[in-house]
């Protein structure tokens, strides 16, 4: 069984009057890529800076690679790195000082560190703007020199706080599968994000939080087979009468059936595909129609099924 | 070393901060000079006079020719002539020779109140001169002559035997002022250990480095900026403008970085108080290198004596003025004691600074970032 390396109970954590973390448990897995998915303002920065021992909190534990977090523990701060939201580099020294700044606080041999900074350029694709200051970078070469500030010491687990955000397609389909290969060769990630589609695609298990709760956990797949929601056949450019979608209510697993402006929408439960069927009855009643598409359930409709909110508002 | 490198470069990079802790001493110091340089050097011009002979007055004559040359550039011509140079501007004023001499100016200003000075004088002792005319004719020249000396039977000696010129408390308060201005690179670095000033500093507090090593790396890298800050000042003042510090060199250097150890100490620590407002600490940082520099005289030279004689305790703690009087013991009044003190009072705040960074990093959470 993979060790956990990270351990969060019970954790409480109040601004104020505002309950910033409610109760909040997680569990990390070594070798995991670990999604914390949620809406701006539920707690994902907070349980980051609590996890880092940067913030105070009121209640709970945490643990980090089987011991409990503090500020001083120096031994403990060696094995991680973290990709703060923010660009966190200085502006008066170049890419490269920058990285080798940073990979030295974790990394004190000289010429091991030397190598740890080449393939940090390497990986991040910074090799032609080695003596630029950030000022001449782009946002997404930025935020590229932000997680080689970040990783370039080779941590053994990455914590990564929404790294993509106002990132150019490009530069996060390159930040994306970075972060694959770190996993691969080695690292537990901790991903924080209010993408569905980039948790979907990269993290090997979520946690979705809410108001500082979690309110689900597991997998993708698991995360989605506990909601109602299954697949969503969408038809536009149709025309249809009352009997029509009568008929279209009556199909098996259909749970919602809307139709608005000559676009209809049927949204089934469970798990198997029905858009053949959908099709097939179109066709027998001799019924034309434009697009067509069909649609798995997502971590929004997962969200949103579960809190009554879209996950991006 | 890698971080002592590149804490280095930081701080030397950031041109605007070493622009203002440089260049706003140096041009106080070109102000300074040009206000003082002139000092008690004036040289003076003999006033251009005209005199008029209406009656003879030989003792006043006598006077006149005494003071002739010294103090006044004497013509005599007519009336009409005289009151059209008076006009004219090429005399500044008229002498009318006769039983009681008069004076007529066109403005008042220099010339003419030492011209109205010379007349009282004349005029107080008219009566003697007139009796040594008359008792001792050959002796009324002599006589005139010595009205117009000025004698003084005391004279200034210093108690370490050395020339004190004022205009230099003015110099030594712009040298603390300076070593005090390492309060701005201090503050920065402060702040870049300090997690919830940005997220700068807080990807450094999550390294697995030492609170301690950190204020302690800061130090030493704001030090040695500020004190090489210091010196080009005081290289400055040497080679530029000649103001020469007669003292002990060692001495003298010794005090500068004590004095640019405190400031960066002081910036440090405001660097680091992360429960006060950026804004506030801002303020502070400019405000009390200012007050403190005030106090011990650099805005107005007799302000440090003022304070000593209603509140000394603050001139024993304000580390412009201590920095101020080490100057003084190494300069005019070579005191060993007096300049131990001083150093001792400047090494007591800075470590006293230093520590207090410390604990207020050491082991701390932030309720927010």
């Amino acid at each position: 069984m993979a060790e956990e390396v990270v351990r969060v109970r019970d954790l409480v954590k109040r601004y104020g009057d505002l309950l910033a973390l409610d109760h909040l448990d997680l569990s990390v897995g070594e070798g995991e890529i670990f999604g914390l998915l949620g809406p701006n303002g539920s707690g994902k920065s907070t349980a980051i800076g609590c996890l880092l021992a940067l913030l105070t909190y009121d209640r709970g534990t945490i643990e980090v690679f089987g011991r409990e977090m503090t500020p001083s523990a120096y031994d403990l701060k060696k094995r991680i790195g973290v990709v703060f939201q923010d660009v966190a580099v200085f502006e008066q020294m170049s890419v490269y000082e920058n990285i080798d700044y940073f990979c030295g606080l974790y990394v004190k041999d000289k010429a091991r560190r030397k190598q740890l900074v080449d393939e940090a350029i390497t990986f991040t694709g910074l090799e032609e703007q080695l003596k630029k200051r950030p000022r001449q970078l782009s946002g997404g070469l930025l935020r590229r020199l932000n997680i080689a500030c970040g990783i370039a010491h080779q941590p053994e687990l990455i914590i990564m706080d929404e790294p993509t955000v106002a990132v150019d397609p490009q530069s996060r389909n390159h930040i994306l599968e970075g972060i694959r290969e770190l996993n691969r060769k080695g690292s537990t990630v901790i991903y924080t994000t209010h993408y569905m589609e980039e948790a979907e695609q990269l993290c090997t298990r979520l946690t979705i939080i809410d108001r500082g709760r979690s309110v689900a956990a597991g997998t993708s797949e698991e995360l989605k087979a506990m909601i109602k929601t299954g697949e969503t056949v969408t038809i536009e450019g149709i025309a249809l009468d009352a009997a029509h979608l009568e008929t279209i209510r009556s199909m098996p697993d259909v749970f919602e059936v809307s139709y608005r402006d000559g676009t209809l929408k049927i949204r089934f439960s469970g798990g198997r595909n029905h858009l053949v069927e959908v099709l097939h009855g179109l066709e027998r009643e001799k019924i034309t129609f434009g697009r067509v598409f069909s649609e798995q359930p997502t971590l929004n409709d997962v969200f949103l099924e579960i809190t009554g909110k879209e996950l991006r508002e | 070393m890698t971080e002592i490198r590149y804490r280095f470069l930081r701080v030397l990079r950031d041109r605007g901060n070493v622009f203002w802790t440089l260049i706003f001493p140096i041009a106080l110091a070109l102000l300074f000079n040009f206000s003082f340089k002139d000092l008690g050097e004036e040289s003076w011009k003999n006033i251009p006079t005209a005199v008029v002979v209406q009656e003879k007055n030989e003792p006043f004559e006598s006077f006149l020719a005494a003071i002739d040359g010294e103090l006044i550039e004497m013509k005599t011509m007519d009336e009409d002539t005289a009151v059209k140079a008076l006009d004219a501007g090429r005399v500044s004023g008229i002498y009318y020779e006769n039983e009681t001499p008069s004076l007529t100016v066109a403005s008042s200003g220099l010339s003419q109140t030492v011209l109205a000075s010379a007349l009282d004088s004349y005029l107080g002792n008219a009566a003697l001169l007139k009796e040594v005319a008359v008792k001792n004719p050959e002796g009324l020249a002599a006589a005139a002559e010595a009205l117009t000396e000025q004698n003084s039977y005391l004279t200034e000696e210093t108690l370490g035997g050395k020339s004190y010129n004022y205009t230099m408390d003015y110099f030594y308060a712009l040298i603390g002022m300076t070593c005090f201005f390492g309060c701005f690179t201090g503050m920065k670095l402060g702040e870049e250990c300090t997690a919830n000033q940005s997220v700068l500093a807080a990807r450094r507090s999550v390294a697995p480095v030492r609170k301690s090593r950190m204020v302690l790396t800061d130090m030493l890298v704001g030090f040695s900026v500020q004190f090489c800050l210091v010196l080009v000042l005081l290289a400055f003042l040497n080679f530029v403008l000649d103001i020469r510090l007669s003292g002990n060199p060692a001495a003298t250097l010794l005090v500068c970085a004590c004095g640019a150890l405190t400031g960066v100490s002081f910036g440090i620590v405001l660097g680091c108080a992360g429960r006060i407002k950026q804004s506030i600490r801002i303020g502070l940082s400019i405000s009390v290198p200012l007050l403190c520099s005030f106090l011990s005289g650099l805005m107005i030279g007799d302000m440090k004596q003022t304070v000593e004689e209603n509140a000394p305790l603050i001139n024993r703690i304000n580390p412009s003025a201590v920095i101020s009087d080490a100057f003084y013991y190494i300069n005019i009044y070579p005191d060993g004691r007096g300049l131990a003190r001083c150093l001792v009072t400047l090494a007591v705040i800075s470590l006293g600074l230093a520590f207090l960074a410390f604990l207020m990093m050491r082991r701390t959470r932030y309720d927010s970032l």
